[in-house]
């Protein structure tokens, strides 16, 4: 692209931050532009420097960051070399930007209204255009209710609803240049899906150059026209989305696609790819090729000299000197586990969850039935607030289930409470929580974190239990220098190793995984799901898998529950529920997530927002927003349990047959 | 991953690590704050240590047979009422509010600490309760806790076997007191918010005693804010012992307190005997600017 107006043109930037008076790159001459109306976008792991280069676009850096090199143009300005008065214009004026968390960027004392005009009487309108500005504002971002929203406080808001109020903010003083960093992350899938409908259509609209930062590439390849993966302070590849993600032409491009679950990919089919090695650490010397430690096909050519900037053909462009050679990047290990299941290990039978909350009580679990064979992974899907972690809770005794309820393991009576709970009851199941940061006791080292898992949960003596631990280090792929270690010295998939040692430390019949992965980059996330599906089918232990990533789920689990406001929707095994029919839940949940692959799908809009579990919906609960209701029934009548066959289950009035037909017609 | 390649990026994390244990260090040194407040403290410490030598005076005995004089060549700082050098007494009062006021701060943070790790641990009830007798005892002035204390210990046994008929503990006891609840009250915040992180969780699946969490799981997480506590109530404390012996309820006579001092030179004061109020309110003010100024620069360094 070689077009005279770019909105925003980055020439070779370069940036450092400034640690302990010792300047350490970021950014190692980052070049790419946007044309008006364009959207761009960027990827790569974490402390890559995707956040540092959209900050670097507004001139936002932290205090301790310093742009040593390049230029940034936005519509012809080079705004390295404004002044403060010429900033603060630039700001108000030319560009905006919507964080990730909504919560934390608009002010919780302040009224909706307020802040919104705020933004309109910055750019000289008075106090009553100004009002009414941010009423077509919030028309234009499509909030239901707009003249009520003004009198909310932000904590009144539901999440995306948030989102959308800050994205009115943004687009407030009409920028030509929209960053976008990380703004979906943190939301369900149905609200994300929703989010980036309306970035799409404001794109349109506006005109604005987009630049979107996000580590979902489905969310990237959903929303992109162009697309630029960085490693280490480079962009290592550019060019279309659809060309860069179909036929990537980087080994690191490579890698990333390879670690993401896709096109159905199961994992008795074969395991995930990972990137061995890590992300060079801020500031170090880098070799000529950036990624050339953990590339597999580096030769000493990548090792002595820089790879140049080489046109891939269809408007890509790559940082590697053996572009013929990325076809041998295999799967280097293929091996799949196999995922037999045999006797029921767990069955559930009614257990409902009733919370008190200021005199009112929340029903948060309502009747569940589940069962888990031995050596099985059960996959929980559903939106947030769907009581997927209150299930975990439920079952594991942390919140004691309802009088009523009934928990058989292993074919004894388990008590509710955990307290009541005998040591082997205990011992039997264990949880992988989702931030192992928090999972893991700062003060402790991780010999000890093990160390007192296995003595606690097998009794055995001293001797042995240094064994022990020795033992599931090396099994974990835990070097012996770690166990000597705090867990803030631990990258977070070693963290999340020792977390998943410590479960493992009693050899548990159950194990259940609160979003394990979703902390994680997806090079580490794959590593952790072969870790997990790997351990699965040496000791038969049973896994509920809670996650809100169907790719991941349907990798991972044999069989699928999907939860609606504390009930189970629909159950069976994996590719049934992937397959059809689904109930018409399932439908608008997997028709909401972006896909890397960029089949075209058309979503399903689910109405409104997840009810209050305190006064549920008459009839199916999630009638309000299905768009197969059957109006007269579905809202009076409880559906019935389906059952489309060999065990999948589901709660709605559309015979399966009927489900199946018209979901094939979609 | 491979050993080797993890190898790498921890040894770089363990150098960090260190780096960043010098760097609180460094930084700490590095503060004004720091310095000044370690040179005031550090010479009172000194005082209270060495002041039988340093001390160009015997601070308990009449010196000037004139009984009281203003600062002159031979009393620097004058003398008081029955003509005791007041520089000598002065020097000398830093090793009774230094042996009182810090053993006071570190028993009230360290019973105000088990209150407040109980009740943030276990809420409820025991929250409840505990919070309502805090609140009790917050309500109560300084000096009726004082005079409260201070009568029983003539009269009750136990209150006699417990200070050992020692003034100064009863002074710590009370200090302690009065700092238990305050203290409780942080530790608590403290503890709430850990106490729902997931390692806690994590403990009780494996079946710890609360016992446990408390002490070993929880307490090394919040030392922080428990240390930086400490600090300050040192501070405060300095300044309750010496207001309860201006108030007749804290050491007694002869004692060199600062806070006797002010209390005995009081009623001079108006008849422009200034010097015997003035130097003891200054040792006080130095001596609590001094552990104030250590005290915020430890809690920067924290919240850093």
């Amino acid at each position: 692209m070689t077009t005279s107006h770019q909105t925003l043109e980055v020439k070779d930037l370069q940036v450092a931050y400034v640690v302990r008076g010792v300047p350490r790159p970021v950014l190692r001459g980052v070049s790419f532009e946007i044309a008006p109306g364009e959207a761009f976008g960027l990827v790569g792991e974490s402390g890559c420097g995707k956040s540092t280069t959209a900050f670097a676009a507004l001139r936002y850096l932290p205090r301790n960051g310093r742009i040593t090199g390049g230029t940034i143009e936005v519509d012809g300005t080079d705004i390295t070399r404004l002044d403060r008065d010429g900033l603060r214009q630039f700001r108000t004026h030319d560009a905006s930007m919507v964080y990730q968390d909504p919560g934390t960027a608009l002010n919780p004392t302040i009224k909706i209204g307020k802040q919104l005009i705020e933004s309109f009487t910055i750019l000289g309108q008075s106090k009553t255009d100004a009002r009414s500005s941010a009423l077509a504002a919030l028309h234009r971002v499509q909030i239901a209710d707009p003249s009520r929203v003004m009198d909310r406080y932000p904590h009144q808001l539901s999440g995306g609803m948030l989102q959308r109020v800050v994205i009115a903010m943004a687009l407030a003083c009409d920028p030509k240049l929209l960053v976008l960093d990380e703004p979906t992350t943190g939301l369900d899938a149905t609200v994300e899906a929703e989010v980036l409908d309306l970035v799409r259509i404001l794109r349109h609209e506006t005109g604005a150059a987009i630049l979107l930062i996000a580590h979902n590439l489905g969310v990237i390849r959903s929303m992109c026209d162009r697309v630029g993966v960085m490693y280490a302070g480079k962009i290592v590849e550019e060019g279309p989305a659809s060309e860069v993600f179909d036929d990537p032409q980087h080994p690191y491009t490579v890698g990333l696609l390879r670690s993401l679950p896709r096109h159905g990919q199961r994992k008795s089919e074969h395991s995930l790819a990972t990137i061995p090695g890590t992300l060079p650490t801020l500031g170090a010397e880098l070799p000529t090729c950036v990624f050339v430690d953990r590339c597999p096909i580096a030769t000493d050519l990548c090792r002595t000299q820089e790879p140049p900037l080489v046109d891939a053909g269809l408007g890509r462009t790559t940082r590697c000197h053996h572009r013929d050679r990325i076809v041998e990047i295999l799967d280097l290990d293929t091996a799949s586990v196999s995922g037999t299941s045999g006797d029921t290990v767990l069955q559930i039978t009614g257990v409902s969850k009733t919370f008190r909350q200021g005199g009112h009580d929340i029903p948060a679990l309502v009747g569940v039935d589940l069962s888990l064979a031995d050596g099985e992974t059960l996959g929980i899907v559903g939106e947030s607030g769907s009581g997927k972690s209150t299930l975990a809770k439920a079952i594991l005794g942390v919140h004691a289930p309802d009088l009523g309820s009934e928990l058989t393991l292993d074919q004894h009576q388990l008590s509710g409470k955990l307290a009541d709970r005998s040591a082997d009851d205990k011992r039997a199941m264990q949880i992988i929580f989702q931030n192992p940061d928090s999972a893991l006791n700062a003060a402790w080292t991780v010999r000890r974190i093990l160390n007192r898992s296995v003595r606690k949960l097998t009794g055995v003596n001293k001797a042995d239990g240094e064994t022990k631990v020795a033992r599931l280090a090396e099994h974990l792929r835990l070097s012996p220098r770690h166990l000597d270690m705090k867990p803030s010295q631990l990258s977070g998939g070693l963290k999340q190793r020792v977390a998943i040692a410590r479960a493992f430390a009693g050899d548990p019949r159950i194990v259940v995984c609160d979003e394990p992965t979703s902390a994680l980059d997806v090079s580490v996330q794959a590593a952790i799901l072969n870790l997990l599906a790997e351990l699965q089918s040496e000791q038969r232990t049973s896994y509920v898998f809670i996650s809100h990533d169907l790719g991941v789920v349907r990798y991972l689990a044999d069989r699928i529950a999907v939860m609606y406001l504390g009930r189970i929707m629909e159950v069976g095994e994996t590719d049934a529920v992937f397959d059809g029919p689904h109930h018409p839940y399932t439908e608008a949940l997997l028709s909401a997530v972006p896909s890397v692959d960029g089949e075209p799908r058309e979503r399903i809009h689910l109405d409104g927002e997840i009810p209050s579990p305190a006064n549920p919906p008459s009839g199916c609960v999630f009638h309000p927003r299905c768009h197969r209701r059957i109006d007269g029934v579905c809202d009076i009548t409880e559906p019935p349990v389906l059952d489309a066959g060999n065990g999948h289950l589901m709660r709605c009035h559309i015979p399966a047959e009927q489900l199946l037909e018209l979901q094939r017609d979609r | 991953m491979t050993a080797v390649e993890q190898g790498s990026v921890l040894d770089q994390a363990t150098i960090e690590r260190k780096q960043a244990r010098r760097e609180n260090w460094r930084l700490l040194r590095r503060k004004p704050g720091f310095i000044v407040g370690g040179v005031v403290v550090g010479f009172w410490v000194g005082c209270a240590i060495l002041y039988t030598r340093i001390t160009p005076k015997d601070p308990f005995t009449y010196t000037n047979p004139e009984g009281k004089v203003g600062p002159n060549g031979t009393n620097w700082f004058g003398t008081d009422k029955i003509g005791r050098d007041i520089f000598s007494r002065v020097l000398a009062g830093a090793r009774d509010v230094l042996l009182v006021a810090p053993p006071a701060a570190l028993l009230g943070v360290a019973v105000g600490s088990l209150f407040g790790m109980t009740m943030g641990y276990f809420r409820g009830k025991v929250d409840l309760v505990i919070s309502r007798l805090i609140e009790a005892v917050l309500s109560l002035p300084l000096i009726l806790v004082g005079l409260l204390v201070l009568t029983l210990s003539d009269t009750s046994e136990l209150l006699k076997a417990m200070t050992f008929g020692s003034r100064r503990i009863l002074v710590i006891y009370v200090v302690a007191l009065l700092f238990t609840p305050i203290v409780a009250r942080t530790v608590r915040a403290a503890v709430i918010a850990e106490r729902d992180l997931d390692y806690v969780t994590s403990a009780r699946l494996r079946g710890e005693s609360s016992t446990f969490i408390m002490t070993r799981e929880i307490f090394p997480n919040i030392t922080a804010p428990i240390i930086v506590e400490l600090t300050v109530r040192i501070g405060y404390a300095i300044f309750t012992v010496a207001t309860l012996s201006f108030l007749g309820v804290g050491l007694p006579r002869p004692s060199p307190d600062w806070g006797l001092a002010i209390s005995d030179g009081r009623d001079l004061l108006q008849a422009g005997d200034w010097w015997l109020v003035t130097f003891p309110a200054l040792a006080i003010a130095t001596l609590v600017i001094g552990v104030n100024l250590i005290a915020d620069s430890i809690q920067s360094v924290y919240d850093r």
